[in-house]
């Protein structure tokens, strides 16, 4: 009698099918995992090293001397193809045209997150798997960087467009836990977003890049910092950097210390903590040490500054996770009119000036006549008593410089400071505008990219290598360079 | 009508045998004589009654009406002619008539050199069985493969069957090189006390009637039944067993804590000065410590008096009585060790009742029902799991003392915490070892539950019905408490704990057939079926750190979460098997079975297997030379198939929490509607013969198995929108040989040594991977990468190794320290053995009794992760070379011969380390051949015996695992690896020390 053989091979702790609720839970789990998934060995091991923001002190861990490490970034991989993208692509089955639960507004927010979770990673590697992705085939292909870039912009300008006759409505509810829903700001999103990406590209496509980031900002940026997207965080959905700070690892980096005490930046105390035993005295360290010369005592744990307390384990169930400020959108229109756009009403130095007073107001620094000194400051970054006699990282100071030969640094300085800790964007920067002028390691394990040199990609991984050889040997010749940290991606020009 | 038939079985001199199995032919009714050799059954009529014991020639008694009391003496028979053994599903049959390979154990040391796992026991003994253990401490699981691995990802494990019905052997956790705890496994819940015999049926032909579950071959464990006798008989045995660590590694005791030749108090590495005794500063956070100082001196045997000696005790009674009517056993065994980490503890209760009984002239039943309840305190995780404490003892800087390293905690001042005292504070990776010893708890609990019911009606004399249900429950539970400021792991403490019921039932109705056609032929037959049901259902929770500190309750969590797993299969079958015996001499045997299961779908739920096979006895066939006591020839064929893990056929979701509402993920297994069942056919040939009235035996097995349509997981690339895929595909083919052999070299009247031999050698490999794809990924760890290729034997080992030139020269970079291959590129080898086998030698003169067995695991290779990583601290006097500088010997870029300097420290931290060690310089033969077991006893005897309570004592001094004879591993033992998984047989990464245990036995019947 075989006649409940069915019944007793269904699982009973699973669900069988993605239903309308599913599919918004679904969602749910896309925007968590994309920032979530192997946050560390991701983000936090590399473009936050590589940015700068940190140098990890941890002395088996080589990243910090520009070494590739493998596991990492298959992890890295892995992580975000393996677990938040099939999660995605259940919500744009379900709800794009044709579909069971065929919804514009969810479609279109989903394709938003869709282009908000590829772009870091195309960053890192250049060509990716994206239009092929989910087909169930046994290979998969990769695309060019340009393709990818292009479809960006146009999936981000379709969903911004699409979102317009639903202005003023929730779309998904509570389940999204960046704009709880708000359409209004998720156009928003999308249009700093393209404007981003548009910067990213302007130097290889500098016609399209300047269209398409006038386009963006004619539909509107952020603006406020209640407009800032963060990613809500709870008990069991926790902040994976604070989750990550419980190893103990990350430090202030010397180009950090230079810069905020150079500036006397009131945010040094927000992002770092005071190193052990006081209250006031901030330490950063430089990347790249050896096992050895990281068991100096000038770079001991406890003489360096860890994160603030914000960036915490205690309170990784309620620090949320930053997604893209608003003052981004300042820094990107001052750059946008050094380069001739059209980026609505205002100077350079105007854009520039609203991108670091929202970025102050975002921690909590209110005070205008305070924002207003650091504005006009003058004081250049110092130089270092460290381990290594460093000096001051460069000598712009905040105030914005009438020589439009120190502006750009000047913007990039400062977005650098405002978007910590989004490790992604000040390494993708850096590499674009080779700003802010970061130190050089102080030791390369890695003979492609020496520690003078930036790293400009990292390389592919080994599960690739096992699973979808033929493809990544094609998307090596779409990547126009070897395989390895020095090569340069599409958009990463000279 | 039935009676009652009393006898009494005596050896050569006379004197009773106790244990003797009587059986009934053509029946599965028997009985065993009691100490005295004494027995009585119930047989219908007439019939003819089997003697066997081990050691003596099997003799068959013709009963006719008027005999209700025989006398039998059995000759001792090195080889056992007409032993009758059991067979699948229960069924004694005759040695001679069996077309297969089996091997009978004797399990007489079993109960003396005792192992917490009896298959452990069976290592060396068994030709073609390859054993290896986990690493965990006391009560940990083996893993136990007959002729080979079979199957690329799936179980590869021996069946295990208690009196014809199937046991669970799960190990659900068996741990890999990158941690993990081991789980136990079912074999470690038989008490070696309770064991009658053991018969290994090596192949799929001994096993197709138990289906699929056995085509990797089956152990059959026969238990202890009660007898017929006067009284009741008692028997007590009791074994102390001391164990003791040895240490493999040599340590280096030169330089102290440090990095680069500089002291630092922080630094987890021994790369600091030389260690005069000078005064440095006190490492740890403990503000006590603060501003003092240390000689900083060598501490030579720190890894050796971490460890203490671990003891184990075990006692047990058992009591037999019966009459006509009823038969029963009874036993208790109590089992208390320590193991060499002193708070490692197991206590072990093992309670056994059989009750055998004749209802009526026809209608007989037999039933037992064991319990065992186990505790296991601190059970060892195993690899590189930083809550394993051996990964921290291994790791010591030389210059810090244990006495040092005892203070492992202190209280902050600031807060009034308990923090961990560790020389590098909050450390990724490093712990004090005492810390992770005293506050990393585990605790492991098993109740489990096993029997049968059976029940027999002789319908005719030639037609006997049996029923028989068989059930086997047991409840793992498993509690774990982290303490808080548990470097990484749990800097805010844990709590877990672990629910585990699995059951599974096992119904069976058969009828037996017997009959006798003319004076040449003769039919025994079974026909049958079988229903198979599992249950599984695991629950775990887990605190994610704790709120308030090591308060180790469920809700003081910090981030609760609950997984449960619930599975179900069902399997039904039919067979039936013939043989038929011509003249006693010539068998032909064969056998079907088709099984449907719920795992498969419905268009391939079915599926068939048959098998053949024919023994020809030469000896009776033919006039051989007179010095050929006895020869058989015989062959086989079977067809084996196996079903699939279930819930593979259909998409699935999972839901989880998180966010606003849950989060819903697509699992990553993309689902496989057409799954179809695995085939696996094996034939093999074989030949016994005895010489010289069976002085000299041997036999000689030749055989190949194939196993094909495999299911196994393949991964995708994860762009496709999942992770992996199954398919079925594949053949892998198992060819080998094994010989046991058997010399009595010396016999007189008060004297007898004997000789057992086995040994076998298997080759595997896997001649079809897939028509996508030639090589699979298995498994990969910070060292090795384990996958399974076309053409070569399963278990192939790769990872990092050295850039070489034209000429194998190690290429060596402008920094003088050697280039590395890109990626876990470089085949190191299998880890599967190329033979096994071992010798025993018994020695008996009078009472005494000397046994040893020495056994040889040849072959293969073992890599070690503990050496990638303790080289690299510069523990070992491996790494005392080029401390002041050394120049590698290879050949830089142009083929000059390398001349650039560097030094042992960046050497060793370059080709060890845990993130990206080179394999290949970890890398040894596993080839070793060690002294086994060692028993020394004495038996008192009769006549002293006979003027005490005593019917008969003995005492014996017993050693296990006592020497290598020659190991290859550099520091470790090659038997002791990460996990008793599939893929970490050659992976030995942070274990336990080998052990060596002495003990005593003290044995009483009366």
């Amino acid at each position: 009698c075989t006649d409940n053989f069915e019944e007793i091979n269904t699982n009973k702790t699973k669900l069988t099918s993605l239903d309308e609720l599913g599919t918004e839970n679904a969602f749910a789990a896309a925007q968590y995992r994309s920032v979530q998934a192997s946050w560390q060995t991701y983000q936090s091991l590399f473009a936050d090293l590589q940015g700068q923001y940190f140098a990890n002190i941890a002395q088996n861990f080589s990243s910090d001397r520009n070494v590739m490490v493998g596991n990492w970034l298959n992890g890295a991989w892995t992580g975000f193809y393996g677990t938040a993208i099939p999660a995605l692509l259940g919500v744009l089955e379900n709800t794009g045209p044709g579909g069971e639960y065929e919804n514009a507004g969810k479609f279109a927010i989903a394709n938003i997150w869709k282009v908000y979770m590829y772009l870091p990673r195309t960053d890192y590697w250049g060509p990716i798997p994206y239009s092929k992705v989910g087909s169930g085939e046994s290979s998969i292909e990769y695309d060019s960087q340009e393709f990818i870039y292009k479809d960006f912009l146009t999936t981000l300008k379709a969903s911004a467009a699409s979102l317009e006759s639903l202005k003023g409505t929730k779309v998904f509810g509570t389940v999204d836990q960046v704009y709880a829903g708000d359409v209004n700001k998720w156009i928003l999103f999308a249009n700093t977003l393209r404007l981003r990406i548009a910067m990213r590209m302007s130097k290889v496509e500098p016609a399209l890049a300047k269209t398409e980031a006038e386009s963006a900002v004619a539909g509107g940026t952020l603006a406020t910092n209640a407009d800032d997207a963060f990613l809500k965080v709870t008990a069991n959905s926790f902040n994976p950097m604070n989750q990550a700070t419980a190893w103990n690892e990350f430090r202030m980096s010397a180009a950090m210390e230079s810069v905020l005490k150079g500036y006397a930046d009131p945010r040094i105390s927000k992002y770092y903590a005071p190193i052990a035993g006081t209250t006031n005295t901030f330490k950063g360290i430089r990347n790249g040490y050896t096992q050895g010369q990281l068991g100096a005592p000038e770079n001991n744990a406890n003489a360096t500054s860890n994160v603030a307390d914000a960036f915490l384990p205690a309170v990784q169930d309620k620090n949320p996770f930053a997604i893209m400020y608003a003052s981004e959108a300042y820094f990107l229109k001052a750059e946008g009119v050094l380069k001739g756009w059209n980026m609505g009403t205002g100077t350079a130095k105007e854009f520039y000036d609203k991108g670091i007073e929202t970025a102050m107001k975002q921690w909590g620094i209110v005070d205008a006549a305070a924002i207003a000194a650091y504005i006009n400051g003058t004081t250049p970054p110092v130089a270092l008593a460290d381990f290594s006699k460093t000096p001051a990282l460069t000598n712009v100071p905040v105030k914005f410089s009438a020589d439009p030969s120190k502006q750009l640094e000047q913007i990039i300085t400062q977005k650098w400071l405002a978007n910590y800790p989004n490790g992604h964007e000040a390494w993708a920067e850096y590499r674009r505008t080779g700003y802010p002028k970061l130190y050089a390691r102080i030791n390369s394990d890695n003979p492609d990219s020496p520690k003078e040199a930036v790293v400009r990609r990292t390389p592919y991984v080994s599960s690739e290598l096992q699973t979808n050889k033929a493809e990544m040997d094609k998307a090596i010749i779409k990547l126009g360079g070897p395989d390895n940290s020095a090569t340069r991606l599409w958009w990463d020009k000279p | 009508q039935d009676r009652q038939v009393t006898g009494k079985v005596n050896d050569e001199t006379g004197s009773g045998i106790p244990g003797a199995n009587i059986l009934i032919k053509g029946t599965t009714r028997g009985t065993n004589t009691d100490a005295e050799g004494n027995f009585s059954i119930s047989i219908g009529g007439s019939g003819v009654i089997i003697v066997s014991s081990v050691g003596y020639a099997t003799k068959e008694i013709e009963v006719t009406p008027a005999v209700s009391n025989i006398t039998v003496g059995l000759e001792p028979d090195v080889r056992n002619l007409g032993e009758v053994v059991v067979t699948a599903l229960g069924i004694s049959k005759e040695q001679k008539t069996l077309s297969y390979a089996t091997q009978v154990i004797n399990t007489e040391s079993f109960s003396k050199a005792r192992e917490l796992n009896v298959a452990n026991s069976l290592s060396g003994r068994v030709a073609g069985l390859d054993i290896v253990r986990s690493s965990s401490g006391v009560g940990g699981s083996s893993r136990v493969v007959l002729r080979g691995d079979r199957s690329i990802t799936g179980n590869n494990q021996a069946l295990i069957v208690v009196d014809g019905v199937p046991i669970d052997n799960s190990n659900f956790s068996p741990g890999n090189a990158n941690g993990g705890r081991d789980a136990s496994d079912g074999l470690s819940s038989i008490n070696p006390d309770d064991i009658e015999s053991i018969n290994v049926l090596r192949g799929a032909s001994a096993t197709a009637l138990y289906g699929s579950r056995a085509a990797n071959g089956a152990l059959l464990i026969t238990t202890k039944k009660g007898a017929v006798r006067k009284g009741v008989g008692v028997n007590i045995n009791s074994t102390f067993q001391m164990e003791q660590a040895m240490e493999l590694q040599n340590f280096q005791n030169i330089y102290g804590q440090g990095v680069e030749g500089k002291f630092f108090p922080n630094s987890e590495f021994s790369w600091g000065p030389k260690m005069d005794g000078q005064q440095v500063a006190a490492w740890g956070p403990d503000p006590a410590n603060k501003g003092k100082t240390y000689a900083y001196s060598p501490n030579p045997n720190s890894y050796k008096d971490f460890y203490s000696t671990g003891t184990s005790i075990a006692n047990s009674v058992s009591l037999t009585a019966g009459n006509e009517k009823v038969q029963t056993y009874f036993s208790y065994t109590n089992t208390a060790a320590k193991g060499v980490v002193s708070n490692n503890k197991l206590s072990r209760h093992n309670f056994n009742l059989r009750l055998s009984s004749q209802i009526t002239s026809k209608l007989s039943f037999d039933g037992k029902v064991t319990y065992l309840s186990e505790k296991i305190e601190n059970r060892q995780q195993t690899g590189e799991a930083f809550a394993n404490l051996q990964r921290h003892i291994l790791r010591l800087p030389r210059s810090i003392s244990l006495e040092q390293a005892q203070s492992y905690e202190y209280v902050d001042p600031a807060t009034g915490k308990t923090l961990q005292n560790y020389w590098n504070p909050g450390s990724n990776g490093g712990q004090n070892p005492y810390w992770i010893k005293n506050k990393v708890l585990a605790l492991d609990n098993r109740d489990r539950i096993y029997g049968f019911t059976s029940l027999n009606y002789k319908v005719a004399p030639w037609l006997t019905v049996m029923g028989r249900a068989g059930y086997d429950k047991y409840i793992d539970k498993f509690e774990g408490k982290w303490h808080t400021n548990t470097y990484t792991i749990a800097d805010f403490g844990d709590y877990q704990t672990n629910w585990r019921d699995n059951a599974e039932l096992n119904l069976d109705l058969f009828a037996l057939v017997s009959k006798q056609f003319g004076a040449d032929f003769k039919l025994d037959g079974t026909i049958g079926g079988n229903i198979l049901q599992r249950d599984y259902l695991n629950h775990q929770t887990l605190n994610n750190g704790l709120n308030r500190d090591n308060l180790f309750v469920t809700t003081n969590a910090r981030n609760s979460v609950t997984n449960r797993t619930v599975t179900q299969t069902r399997k039904q079958g039919v067979f039936a098997s013939a043989d038929l015996i011509w003249k006693d001499a010539l068998t032909l045997s064969a056998s079907a079975r088709n099984d449907w299961s719920s795992t498969l779908p419905t268009t391939n739920q079915s599926y068939f297997f048959p098998s053949v096979g024919a023994a020809a006895v030469l000896s009776s066939l033919f006039d051989l030379p007179q010095a050929i006591s006895f020869a058989k020839l015989r062959a086989s064929y079977a067809l084996t198939g196996n079903d699939a893990s279930p819930y593979l056929l259909t998409q699935t979701y999972s839901y989880v929490a998180g966010g606003n509402t849950g989060y819903i993920v697509r699992d990553a297994i993309k689902p496989f509607p057409d799954l179809k069942p695995e085939l696996t056919t094996a034939k093999e040939i074989g030949l016994e013969a005895k010489f010289l009235q069976n002085r000299i035996g041997f036999d000689l097995t030749m055989y190949i198995s194939n196993s094909k349509n495999q299911l196994f997981q393949v991964p995708l690339t994860n762009a496709s929108g999942w992770s992996s895929e199954y398919i079925n595909a594949g053949n892998v083919e198992n060819k080998g040989v094994e010989l046991t052999l058997t010399l009595v070299p010396l016999k007189t009247s008060d004297f007898s040594w004997n000789i057992d031999l086995n040994y076998a050698r298997n080759a595997n490999k896997l001649i079809k991977l897939s028509d996508r794809l030639s090589i699979l990924p298995l498994t990969s760890d910070f060292m090795n990468f384990v996958r399974a290729e076309e053409g070569k034997a399963l278990g192939q080992i790769y990872s990092r190794g050295f850039q070489r030139d034209d000429q194998g020269r190690i290429k060596v970079g402008t920094n003088g320290v050697p280039l590395v291959t890109p990626g876990t590129t470089v085949p190191l080898g299998t880890s599967r053995p190329t033979w096994t086998g071992g010798i025993s030698n018994r020695f008996s003169y009078k009472g005494v009794n000397l046994s040893f067995l020495i056994s040889g695991r040849i072959g293969g290779v073992v890599t070690s992760f503990t050496n990638a990583v303790i080289y690299a601290d510069g523990v070992t006097e491996e790494t005392l070379a080029g401390r002041e500088g050394m120049v590698v010997d290879g050949v830089q870029a142009d083929g000059s011969k390398n001349t650039v300097s560097t030094t042992a420290e960046v050497y060793w931290k370059f080709v060890g380390g845990r993130n990206t060690p080179i394999g290949e310089a970890f890398t040894y033969s596993a080839s070793n051949i060690r002294l086994r077991e060692a028993t020394l006893g004495y038996s008192l005897p009769q006549k002293i015996v006979g003027k005490s309570p005593f019917q008969g004592a003995s005492l014996s001094i017993v050693g296990r695992n006592l020497f290598f004879l020659m190991n290859k591993a550099k520091g470790f033992d090659p038997e002791l690896v990460a996990g008793s998984g599939n893929t970490t047989v050659g992976l030995e990464s942070f274990s336990m020390p080998s052990t060596r245990s002495l003990g005593l036995n003290l044995n009483l019947t009366f």
